[in-house]
């Protein structure tokens, strides 16, 4: 039976219909890792069978394979979040996004490559070597999700499980042309996911198709004892929410598109015109300018590593402090300087009195629209050792999603086309809090009117 | 080159001493510049009035999150769970020396 491509929903059919049992699948995906992850580096810890089935319990997700980012704690697993500081740690408990995933009955196939404690939007500074994109080995998959984008894009999984502090679902979900959902901070619980900004950290999917995203969602979404910044906010039928007939007010902010190349700015004006063609209304808003949101965050989440960061002393796990790579050090320090004496008001509370602002500027926008578009990246996927020519690259690669990430809302990335050197191209829609129903609402409506041009199912053949 | 914003090299190795981190002498150069750089570009903050603005820390403006006493600690983790890493256990973590 050829499985390539197949979505949850439909992956789910095939083992009720007893076609395939989830032991089989499983061996698909272990036998395509096999053929496929020397060229991609998508996984770097493999989890078997045997493990992945202990404990298991039946439900909405029963016996599919999720691949899994390498900050997730999976108990008993090697969890290193591609630093070597992690290299032998082995968790000694399970996530809260993992124990939920594994009552609803998935089966996690391993843990896929990231940028080294998720600092950087390339995957390059992962000290088990860069994944690379699917669509051109010799670029990046963007980061720091990278390789959970690159599993699903080259269906090493049916999709998987990232995190984004600030672009790192969004971005390699743009750059592989996959979809990628950054639910609301709060959404979705933190417990067992290796901290780098904890005021920004949001566990979100990958998948094929936007339903996938919705359904995995519905999994993870709601409170947690173990996260206090986990919401009782109600959860509702994220698939019910996608399907509703709706007609939307769209909001456009012109401070977004600024300095896109000119094929991102294309494929985003073709896809207004979609918008349009279904009976939606665009308006154009005023947004306070990203670059703004590039300063509150870079401030925050420094800060916040170099907090989170200083556990790690090599006496209860891993490895002594001289292990931390460049990047993490660079952020360390930075952090440090920033909540030093005599420069804690003039950085660290300046940017959250910035964030304030950001968060105030949403919240008046959205009572006039209901969502608001922008292109996910200002250009498509960089040629691997780009991003270590220029200071300050992989944040500027993320502008459009710092804003969004500092202030806390939702947003999605989906495929719409592909540039003059065949790349993916992505837009996100980004909602109000607690709104993703109403962004899986429309990304479901382009998803069924255009297919995305054929972009994920041209991305699969190329694997076959 | 060497700009205004460029950090000390003392006041980068203060810095790294609160950090607890160990640099080499060619990292506490390159950081001194790196961190002006970071420092020059995170200015531009300054543009935007914030005079009786509120802070915020968590997006979700969720306040006073308490549990019950006595709620079962559905965590369970166990002394073997806490030991596992640990390197030089003889059922006990060995820290460094600090006298």
């Amino acid at each position: 039976m050829d499985l390539l491509g197949k979505t949850i929903k439909e992956l789910k059919q095939i083992l009720a219909d007893k076609k395939i049992s989830s032991k089989e699948l499983f061996e698909y995906f272990e036998k395509r890792r096999k053929q496929y992850n020397t060229q991609v580096n998508s996984y770097i810890t493999d989890i078997s069978y045997e493990e992945a089935v202990k404990d298991v319990g039946e439900g909405a997700l029963s016996g599919i394979p999720l691949a899994i980012k390498d900050n997730f704690c999976i108990n008993r697993v090697r969890t290193t979040a591609s630093s070597k500081v992690l290299d032998n740690f082995i968790a000694p408990y399970n996530a809260t996004v993992i124990n939920r995933l594994r009552s609803a009955g998935a089966l996690t196939l391993g843990k896929t490559n990231m940028d080294a404690w998720a600092h950087g939007s390339s995957t390059e500074t992962s000290d088990y070597g860069p994944s690379r994109n699917p669509w051109d080995t010799d670029r990046a998959p963007g980061g720091s999700s990278g390789g959970s984008a690159v599993s699903v894009s080259a269906y090493l999984s049916p999709a998987a499980i990232g995190s984004e502090t600030a672009g790192s679902i969004r971005q390699p979900a743009s750059w592989t042309g996959v979809v990628g959902l950054k639910p609301t901070y709060g959404r979705v619980s933190r417990y067992g996911v290796i901290a780098m900004g904890s005021s920004l950290d949001c566990p979100g999917p990958f998948s094929l198709n936007v339903e996938d995203s919705a359904y995995i969602l519905q999994q993870l979404a709601g409170k947690d004892n173990y996260d206090a910044t986990s919401s009782e906010h109600e959860v509702p039928d994220y698939i019910a929410e996608m399907k509703k007939e709706r007609k939307m007010t769209i909001g456009i902010a012109e401070e977004y598109l600024e300095g896109l190349d000119p094929d991102v700015l294309k494929s985003f004006e073709q896809s207004i015109e979609v918008f349009k063609k279904l009976g939606h209304t665009i308006r154009n808003v005023k947004l306070i300018s990203p670059k703004y949101a590039i300063s509150v965050y870079t401030i925050i989440q420094r800060a916040e590593v170099s907090s989170n960061l200083a556990r790690y002393d090599g006496i209860r796990y891993g490895n002594d402090r001289s292990y931390f790579g460049e990047e993490a050090k660079r952020r360390v320090m930075f952090g440090t300087y920033t909540l030093s004496y005599g420069y804690y008001d003039a950085f660290y509370k300046k940017a959250q009195k910035v964030r304030t602002l950001i968060m105030e500027d949403f919240k008046k926008v959205f009572k006039d629209v209901d969502v608001i578009f922008a292109p996910t990246t200002p250009v498509t996927a960089l040629k691997l050792g780009e991003f270590a020519k220029y200071p300050f690259f992989g944040e500027m690669m993320d502008v459009l999603n710092e804003p969004g990430a500092v202030s806390g809302i939702p947003a999605i990335n989906i495929p719409t086309g592909l540039d003059r050197n065949n790349l993916p191209i992505g837009m996100q829609i980004m909602g109000n809090y607690f709104d993703e129903g109403t962004i899986l609402n429309l990304a479901h409506q382009f998803e069924k009117e255009t297919e995305y041009f054929g972009v994920i199912k041209k991305g699969l053949e190329r694997y076959r | 080159m060497s700009s205004s914003n460029d950090l000390t090299k003392e006041e980068t190795i203060h810095l790294s001493h609160l950090a607890n981190l160990p640099l080499s002498d060619a990292e506490v150069g390159q950081f001194a510049k790196k961190l002006g750089e970071t420092a020059e570009y995170v200015n531009n903050l300054k543009k935007l009035p914030t005079d009786n603005v509120k802070g915020t820390a968590n997006t979700a403006q969720i306040k006073n999150v308490y549990m019950e006493d006595g709620e079962k600690n559905e965590r369970g983790l166990t002394k073997e769970d806490l030991g596992l890493n640990g390197k030089k256990k003889e059922n006990c973590f060995v820290v460094n020396r600090i006298m």
